[in-house]
C-alpha cells in the first residue's frame, strides 16, 4: 500500500495555530450547546457559578469537573442527549455490569463524521480503494463494526462482513475472499492464528497484509507474536464508546504513538488522583471532551486509560497529537474484548451465589489472549466433603451463565485454595493480566 | 485570514456578544446565521472597528488588530459593506465609487482609481449605464449593487457584507449572491452575514450560529443544512407532531 496515508491532509495536516483556534471556537459552541440542551451539565456546573463564555481559552476547560461512566449511567437513558429524539438516527448501547448501561446516540451529521475519523483510521493503517477488508465484530447493541464499514466504504475499500466468533469461517473467508486487510480485536487476530495453524495454511496461504487491531489493551510482545503468525504488520486504533470507536486515535506507519483526531476530540492527561492536568510527557489519565457531536457531547471524560500525550511533529506529516499505547487502567479493570470488567463489581455476583465472605480474583490472558478466569477460593464448609463437591460444581455452573450473561463474555471459574489468591507480597489480588506478561 | 477569539462586546450595560470565537480562512466564504438580534451584525461591527471589543483578539493575516480604527482597518485590506446598502444618495453612481478608493487617495491609490471604476463598471453593466444618475435614484437591488462595487474599490482581501438580500426581491438576491460566489472565485474572503440563511448556506464554505451573542454550532455549509436544528430555527423546517 504505497502513497501517503492520509485520508483528510486539510485537516489532519493543518498548522496546530489553526487547530488550536479550531478547538477553541468548536469547545465553546459545545459548551453553549450542552449547558443549553443537557440539565445534568447545568445542574453540575451552577454551583461552581460557571458560564461557557467563561471558557476564553483551552486552557480554561481545566475549570470544569469531570464526566465519569457512573454519571452517564445514572443518566440512563437519554439524559445527556443534547437534541431531541426525532433527530437521533442510531441509538448504541455501552454495556456496564458495574454502573449500568449508559446510551450512545448518533444524529446523520454525527454518523457521517463517524465514519470519516473511521476512514481517517483506517486510511493511517494502510487502507485504500485496492484494499479487501474483513471485519468480523459481533452486532448487538453496540456495533463497532459499523463504524469501521463506514469508514471502509467512505475510502472506496471492498469490504466483508462477517459475523464473530467462527473463527474456522472466518479463515475460510479470508482464503477464498483474498482478503487482505483484517479488522477486528487482538484476541481474534490470535485465535485466527491458531486456526490457520491447525488449518495448515499459515500466513503464505493467504493474502494478507495488514491486521488494524483495537478495542482492548495489547503489548508489544501480543504485536509480534500476530505480527509473525499472520504474516501482517499490525496497527492499533483506539477509541472509547461513548465518545467514538473507532476514530479517536490511530498509529500511522511510524508507530510512535496514536495520533487522536484533534479536530474532534480535545484531549487531556490528568493526575488521577489530583485531578490536575499533567504536562505533555506526563502519564495519568486520559480524559476527552468531544468537539462537534451533536447528539451526545462529552465535557472532559474520564476514560480510565493511563497514557502519555505528545506534540512533537511525526514523521507522517500530521499535525495531531500523539497519545503512548494505553495499557494501564486507573483501577482494577480490566478491558477484554472491549468490555470492561470491574472485579469488584463481579464480586456481588460470586458473594450472592457461594457465600458473603467469598474472596476471588479475575485472571486474564491464561489460556487465550480473551481468557477469562474467575478464581474463587473455597468456601470452608465445601471442602473436603462428598455433597460439598456437588454443591461446588453446581455454584459454578451458576457462576459461570450469571457472569457470562452480565459481561457479555464466556468465562471459566476455577475454585482454588484461598493461599493461592495472594501474590508474592502475600496480599489478596483482585485482577491479574497475563497479556503483557504480568502476574 | 481572520481569527476572532472569545470577542465580548456590549451596548452600554447590554452584553451583545459574548466569548465569540471563528475564523474565516483565506478564499472562503463563511457565512454567520442567526435570528434577529442575535448579534450578527454586532460580530462585524467588532471587526471593522465600528464596535469595541472589550476582551478577546482579533488577528487579520497573522496581525493583531484588535479595536483598531475603521480607517487603518480598510488600509488594512478589510472592507464592511453596512445592512442596508447606506449608499449617498445626493451623489452620482461614480462619485460613490470614487468614494470607495478614498483610503487608498494617497500613493498609487489615486492613479488606479479610474482603473478599478472600469473594472466595478464591467463587473456591474448597469451600473455603468447609471454611472451619473444620482445613487439615491436607483432600485434597491442596484443600490446593493453599488454598495458593493464601491467597498471593492478599497481593494479588499476580506470582504464582510452584512445582510445584502435584505428587502431584495428573491430574484435579486440570488444574483447578488451569484456575484459574492464570483468574488470568491476571483480570491476574495468574505464573511457574510445574511438573514436568508438557507441562501447563504448555499454558497458558504462554512457557517456559524449565533444565539444571543454565543456561538452555539459551527460546521461545514452543508452540515449546517443537514443539521435539524438549524433547519428547524432558521430554514422553515416545521414539524407536524403534537409533542416535537
Amino acid at each position: 500500500m504505497e502513497g501517503r496515508r492520509i485520508f483528510n491532509p486539510e485537516a489532519e495536516t493543518m498548522a496546530r495555530d489553526e487547530l488550536l483556534q479550531l478547538q477553541l471556537e468548536r469547545l465553546q459552541a459545545t459548551l453553549n450547546r450542552a449547558m443549553r440542551n443537557i440539565a445534568y451539565y447545568r445542574e453540575r456546573f451552577a454551583p461552581l457559578d460557571f458560564v461557557p463564555d467563561g471558557v476564553r481559552s483551552l486552557e480554561d476547560l481545566a475549570r470544569l469537573p469531570l464526566t465519569s461512566r457512573m454519571d452517564m449511567a445514572e443518566g440512563y437513558p437519554y439524559g445527556f442527549i443534547a437534541v431531541p429524539l426525532r433527530e437521533v438516527v442510531r441509538i448504541d448501547t455501552a454495556p456496564g455490569l458495574t454502573w449500568g448501561p449508559a446510551v450512545v446516540a448518533y444524529t446523520r451529521t454525527d454518523l457521517a463524521h463517524w465514519a470519516e475519523l473511521a476512514a481517517r483510521v483506517m486510511t493511517a493503517a494502510g487502507i485504500n480503494a485496492d484494499s479487501v477488508v474483513q471485519i468480523p465484530f459481533e452486532t448487538g447493541m453496540f456495533d463497532a463494526g459499523f463504524g469501521f464499514v463506514s469508514g471502509a466504504h467512505l475510502i472506496g475499500a471492498s469490504v466483508i462482513s462477517v459475523p464473530g466468533g467462527d473463527y474456522r469461517k472466518q479463515v475460510q473467508v479470508m482464503h477464498d475472499y483474498r482478503s487482505t486487510v483484517l479488522v477486528a480485536m487482538p484476541s481474534d487476530a490470535l485465535h485466527l492464528a491458531a486456526e490457520l495453524e491447525q488449518m495448515d495454511l499459515g500466513p503464505r496461504g493467504l493474502w494478507l497484509q495488514t491486521a488494524l487491531l483495537g478495542g482492548e489493551p495489547w503489548p508489544e510482545p501480543a504485536r509480534a507474536e500476530i505480527e509473525e503468525r499472520l504474516g501482517v504488520q499490525a496497527l492499533d486504533n483506539y477509541g472509547v464508546r461513548v465518545a467514538a470507536w473507532p476514530g479517536l486515535a490511530a498509529e500511522c506507519e511510524q508507530r510512535a504513538g496514536l495520533h487522536i483526531n484533534e479536530d474532534f476530540f480535545l484531549a487531556e492527561v490528568v493526575d488521577p488522583d489530583t485531578l490536575e492536568p499533567l504536562p505533555p510527557g506526563a502519564e495519568g489519565e486520559l480524559v476527552v471532551t468531544t468537539l462537534g457531536k451533536e447528539a451526545l457531547p462529552l465535557i472532559r471524560y474520564r476514560t480510565g486509560d493511563v497514557c502519555s500525550l505528545s506534540v512533537e511533529p511525526c514523521a507522517c506529516g500530521r499535525s495531531f497529537a500523539r497519545m503512548s499505547r494505553p495499557w494501564r487502567r486507573t483501577d482494577d479493570t480490566i478491558v477484554v474484548r472491549g468490555i470492561t470488567i470491574h472485579p469488584r463489581a463481579i464480586a456481588d455476583t460470586v458473594q450472592s451465589l457461594v457465600a458473603a465472605t467469598t474472596e476471588h480474583e479475575v485472571v486474564v490472558g491464561g489460556q487465550a489472549f480473551d481468557d477469562v478466569e474467575i478464581r474463587v477460593a473455597v468456601p470452608a464448609q465445601h471442602a473436603g466433603t462428598e455433597q460439598g463437591l456437588v454443591t461446588l460444581a453446581r455454584m459454578r455452573g451458576d457462576l459461570e451463565r450469571e457472569l457470562a450473561a452480565a459481561l457479555g463474555l464466556p468465562v471459566r471459574i476455577a475454585v482454588v485454595e484461598r493461599s493461592s489468591l495472594t501474590g508474592d507480597d502475600g496480599v489478596a489480588r483482585a485482577a491479574v493480566d497475563l497479556r503483557g506478561g504480568g502476574g | 485570514m481572520l481569527l476572532l477569539r472569545s470577542i465580548d462586546a456590549s451596548y452600554g450595560h447590554v452584553p451583545a456578544l459574548r466569548g465569540v470565537s471563528l475564523h474565516v480562512g483565506r478564499g472562503e466564504i463563511v457565512t454567520l446565521i442567526g435570528a434577529n438580534g442575535a448579534g450578527k451584525s454586532t460580530t462585524l461591527a467588532v471587526v471593522s472597528g465600528l464596535l469595541r471589543a472589550q476582551s478577546g483578539e482579533i488577528e487579520f493575516e497573522e496581525r493583531a488588530v484588535t479595536n483598531w480604527s475603521p480607517h487603518r482597518l480598510v488600509r488594512a485590506g478589510i472592507c464592511h459593506v453596512p445592512e442596508g446598502r447606506q449608499v449617498f444618495g445626493a451623489l452620482t453612481v461614480a462619485d460613490n465609487l470614487l468614494l470607495g478608493a478614498y483610503s487608498r487617495w494617497r500613493g498609487a491609490g489615486r492613479a488606479q482609481a479610474p482603473a478599478d471604476m472600469a473594472q466595478q463598471f464591467e463587473r456591474f453593466p448597469r451600473l455603468a449605464e447609471r454611472r451619473d444618475q444620482l445613487a439615491g435614484s436607483l432600485s434597491g437591488g442596484e443600490q446593493q449593487m453599488l454598495a458593493l462595487a464601491r467597498g471593492l474599490m478599497s481593494r479588499p482581501r476580506l470582504l464582510m457584507l452584512d445582510e445584502p438580500s435584505l428587502g431584495l426581491a428573491p430574484i435579486i438576491a440570488r444574483q447578488f449572491l451569484a456575484e459574492v460566489q464570483k468574488l470568491r472565485d476571483e480570491g476574495l474572503t468574505v464573511l457574510l452575514v445574511e438573514q436568508n440563511a438557507r441562501a447563504a448556506l448555499r454558497i458558504a464554505d462554512r457557517g456559524y450560529v449565533i444565539e444571543t451573542g454565543r456561538i452555539v454550532l459551527e460546521g461545514t455549509a452543508q452540515d449546517l443544512l443537514d443539521n435539524p436544528e438549524v433547519q428547524r430555527a432558521y430554514l422553515g423546517k416545521g414539524y407536524r407532531e403534537v409533542w416535537e
